[in-house]
């Protein structure tokens, strides 16, 4: 049998496939961009770590964070994103669960999840001017109880510019996230499992005592530990609020970069690895739990 | 039936309370400049500011020329790693989750680390402020991007388009891009509301940009920074409302959590 | 008195303009029984089972089961054992867990639970697999152990919700007749909702044909697939033909379709009209005769497709088409399109339904 060849010139060659080579020639913008600004930046801090004023190698700056003034510091700025991180997620996900599971209107749920997506990108300067409106030393709130009560809260030991302060301002966004983030898991529990429970004699309670909050529990975790990081990152809520003046490692990083206070550069890059290592150690379990729920309901 | 929705509606006042309290004190704060009445002058205050002006339009150009570079960078990448480069996918994905691992105030620190100095100094140029914020919406804007494609399987739209007889720019312009609308759009405005307040790098890199001028007129005045806070909440409800709305009309899930604190 | 009873059930959707979802639902189904409701979705079969097992309640009537009166009880206090589509395993406890739960629940002790979760793994044959998570198993066997889950707290009634349609077509073959295997077993009353006929008419000792929420038909397999009582049931148990025939002689029951008269060999005194429906399923027409069959038709050839084992043979008698379906044999020889055959099948063969 005669074959007949395709008319156009290409028909007579294979399809020309591109090489790997050709492939990875597109990504080349994204990797020339991460490498720059991102991977070089990191990479740099890591090396400046380790280096003395001179430039030669020395393990003295990571010694020198075993200091007192330093560990203050990250102990601070662990406590503030832990303890927001936690009443954060306690907080969002009785939101949550409320708006999902207790037969409210519907109305609440959408209105719930429209202003946790505002709150939770309504941070940083703005952030600190509405607290410092309200529970500042002149702010409304603090106006408000002193005529009611004639007592002043800041008499009574409150200080927006302290821990607790912070706290409550942080947990502003702390809470809004973890209504976003564990909604769609609420939503996600399927119905026959409930129903399941219910139909082999399980109570509501004890339907979410072993199966609704175990399925859940890895979520939550993981959760909760983005929030602890979210906290510990932030750097412009805490300066507009407190000015400078709060111990956590973020302030005393940008002060460092402003001007030497540590009266060692080296320091403040030891600084910096520092906070890369407890992010990665928190993004790696954050990941981790999220694989272990996602495996389960594959 | 009953016990439930109690506790249900007792969470929901709660959380009502604490989040609409600061906000009502503000704005009530933000009118009280003039004494003993109720006015806008605060609000006036600012806007006859020249320095506000400035400031907002240039973070507003930063804001663009991010989006700009941003879009650029990742949309191509991401549509590559979906279609030819599956094996690359979980690299990228660990790479555009890095800027979670790396603070702004890591990463400016090691920006100036690098380019203040000979032989690349870049901090004399916005381009590195822009960079930096590429970097810091990076993980949301590659999110939004990943999450349309993969709701438009885009990679049997393209065999179908290759196949009708279609180009690489007819299935680019023609079929991915118009598909990846509402992508693309809540991408932005979540990019817009990271950066046009933002502190951290704007400051270190000394602009004067908006979230800088802000620090500065909450250390010197007590009405405008309420204002200004109002002003805000409501310019990041509008960014959130059209993410919402392009939500709304799509069928992918818009992704509305961003946020650099 | 049926073991489960549903008197007058009623289910109404909506508060404001309800929606009949189950209407007039009367049924009894002894125990030891396997019921089957079938069919089309939504037609109110799913909702039917649901009321069953207490999670929607009924707008009216009642339901009893073994002579309690279980209306109104929540799910959790009757003793009956569902299994859904979805299967819907726990996904954070193993296969033994899962199975466990039921019994946990009820606080029995732990060496009673044992055993009884491995008596359940034998009987579905996975005893192999007891510390294996769900999604470590594949949908057959998911399904499988959701079954062990709901027969291991002893219920009174075991509820099926279409179990097999999310398997493989092979899979669902097998599981089909290890479902009726060990239903047999352990003589267990169970309701079982599908809208595949087969399935329906395979496993089951009664079907129950439902439509728009209101029972068609309810008999054995045999009596649905051979005496449809209305054209609904008719047309959804298997294929069938539809021809329609003028009555020549009522009392003869001598009709004609075309030209072409043929006798269905008794009087059609319950029909008024001079027209009738008449059905005959593909199989019963043949085109080799046997010694049954006491009428034909003159047919042209239009089609014919091959489907494996039977080969359908599309045939023209007059304006009407009908489908012919012989077993497929390499040494018949079949027609081609064009040609005239005569196709044969006896007066019991022919269904009367009103026009």
């Amino acid at each position: 049998m005669e074959v007949k060849q395709a008319n156009l010139k290409d028909g007579a060659t294979p399809r020309p496939t591109f090489s790997i080579f050709r492939d990875l020639l597109f990504l080349l913008p994204f990797v020339i961009f991460v490498v720059a600004f991102l991977i070089l930046p990191t990479i740099s801090i890591f090396i400046s770590a380790f280096q003395d004023p001179s430039g030669k190698f020395t393990l003295q700056n990571i010694k020198d964070l075993f200091t007192p003034y330093i560990m203050n510091a990250y102990l601070l700025s662990i406590k503030v994103s832990l303890f927001t991180a936690v009443f954060g997620a306690l907080i969002g996900f009785m939101l949550a669960y409320a708006s999902t599971f207790g037969n409210l209107p519907s109305w609440v749920k959408s209105y719930l999840n429209t202003f946790s997506g505002v709150a939770s990108n309504f941070a940083g300067v703005p952030l600190a001017f509405a607290f410092i409106s309200t529970l500042g030393r002149v702010g409304l709130l603090t106006a408000l109880i002193q005529q009611i009560f004639h007592v002043s809260i800041y008499d009574l030991g409150f200080n927006l510019y302290s821990f607790w302060g912070l706290c409550l301002t942080y947990l502003y966004f702390q809470i809004p996230l973890m209504v976003l983030l564990m909604t769609p898991a609420l939503e996600g529990m399927k119905k026959e499992w409930r129903e399941g429970a219910e139909n082999l004699g399980a109570t509501p309670s004890q339907y979410w005592l072993k199966i609704g909050l175990p399925i859940l529990f890895p979520t939550i975790i993981a959760n909760t530990v983005l929030l602890f990081g979210n906290a510990f990152g932030a750097y412009a809520t805490a300066y507009a609020l407190t000015g400078g003046f709060l111990n956590l490692v973020p302030i005393i990083i940008g002060a460092e970069i402003r001007g030497d206070i540590l009266h060692n550069v080296g320091l403040g890059y030891a600084l910096a690895l520092g906070m890369i290592v407890i992010m990665g150690i928190t993004i790696l379990s954050y990941n981790y739990l999220q694989s272990k729920t996602a495996r389960w309901l594959k | 039936m009953k016990k439930s929705r109690f506790w249900a509606w007792f969470w929901i006042f709660l959380g009502a309370l604490y989040f609409l309290l600061p906000l009502f004190s503000t704005f009530l704060f933000s009118l009280k400049m003039k004494k003993g009445v109720l006015s806008f002058a605060a609000y006036q205050s600012v806007l006859k500011d020249p320095q506000f002006f400035k400031t907002f339009t240039f973070s507003l150009e930063m804001s663009v020329l991010t989006i700009i570079v941003g879009l650029a960078i990742i949309v191509p990448t991401a549509f590559w790693v979906r279609l030819r480069l599956k094996g690359l996918r979980p690299i990228v994905e660990f790479i555009t989750q890095m800027p979670f691992v790396v603070p702004p105030i890591v990463l400016v620190f090691g920006l100036i680390r690098l380019y203040s100095k000979p032989p690349v100094q870049l901090t004399r140029t916005p381009l590195l402020l822009v960079m930096g914020y590429v970097v810091l919406s990076l993980p949301y804007i590659y999110r939004s991007v990943d999450n349309g494609l993969m709701a438009m399987d885009v990679e049997r739209l393209t065999e179908a388009a290759e196949s009708l007889g279609a180009g690489w720019t007819t299935i680019l312009f023609k079929v991915i891009l118009p598909n990846l609308k509402s992508a693309l759009i809540s991408g932005t405005f979540l990019t817009f509301a990271i950066v046009i307040g933002e502190l951290t790098m704007a400051s270190m890199l000394a602009w004067p940009a908006f979230g800088p001028y802000m620090a500065l007129l909450g250390q010197n005045r007590a009405y405008e920074p309420a204002a200004l806070a109002i002003m805000s909440f409501a310019l990041t409800w509008a960014a959130m409302g059209v993410i919402q709305w392009v939500g709304r009309t799509s069928f992918v899930k818009q992704e509305q959590v961003g946020g650099i604190h | 008195m049926g073991f489960v009873e549903l008197i007058d059930v009623k289910k109404y959707f909506g508060k404001d303009n309800p929606v009949p979802a189950v209407t007039n639902f009367n049924l009894s189904v002894e125990k030891g029984e396997f019921v089957s409701l079938l069919g089309p979705s939504g037609c109110g079969k799913t909702t039917t089972l649901r009321m069953i097992a207490g999670f929607e309640t009924p707008t009216e009537g009642k339901i009893i089961i073994d002579g309690v009166d279980v209306t109104y009880l929540p799910p959790n206090k009757r003793n009956v054992g569902m299994v859904f589509q979805s299967y819907a395993l726990f996904p954070n406890m193993t296969v033994f867990d899962n199975i466990a739960f039921g019994l946990r629940v009820k606080k029995k002790s732990e060496d009673e639970i044992k055993k009884r979760v491995e008596e359940m793994l034998n009987l579905i044959h996975m005893t192999e697999f007891r510390t294996r998570y769900p999604h470590q198993l594949s949908g057959g066997q998911q399904q499988r152990v959701a079954l062990a889950r709901a027969l291991a707290i002893y219920p009174e009634v075991l509820l099926l919700d279409e179990p097999l349609s999310a398997l493989d077509a092979k899979i669902r073959v097998e599981l089909r007749s290890e479902i009726r295997a060990i239903q047999q077993k352990l003589r267990i009353t169970t309701i079982y909702v599908t809208h595949d006929q087969e399935e329906a008419l395979t496993m089951s000792d009664r079907v129950v044909v439902m439509n728009k929420g209101a029972i068609e038909q309810v008999g054995t397999p045999q009596e649905i697939y051979n005496n449809p009582r209305t054209q609904f049931v008719a047309s959804f148990v298997g294929t069938l033909n539809f021809l329609e025939a003028r009555v020549v002689e009522k009392s003869n029951g001598i009709l004609e379709v075309g030209s072409q008269k043929f006798s269905i060999g008794r009087a059609l005194s319950e029909f008024a009209s001079d027209k009738v429906t008449v059905a005959i399923r593909p199989e019963r027409l043949r085109i080799v005769p046997d010694e049954t069959c006491t009428n034909s038709f003159d047919t042209v050839v239009t089609r014919i497709t091959f489907m494996g084992a039977i080969v359908r043979i599309h045939v023209k008698i007059g304006d009407a088409l009908v489908a012919c379906d012989t077993f497929n044999n390499p040494k018949l020889e079949l027609p081609e399109i064009g040609d005239k055959i005569r196709v044969y099948f006896s007066k019991e063969d022919v269904l009367v339904l009103s026009a």
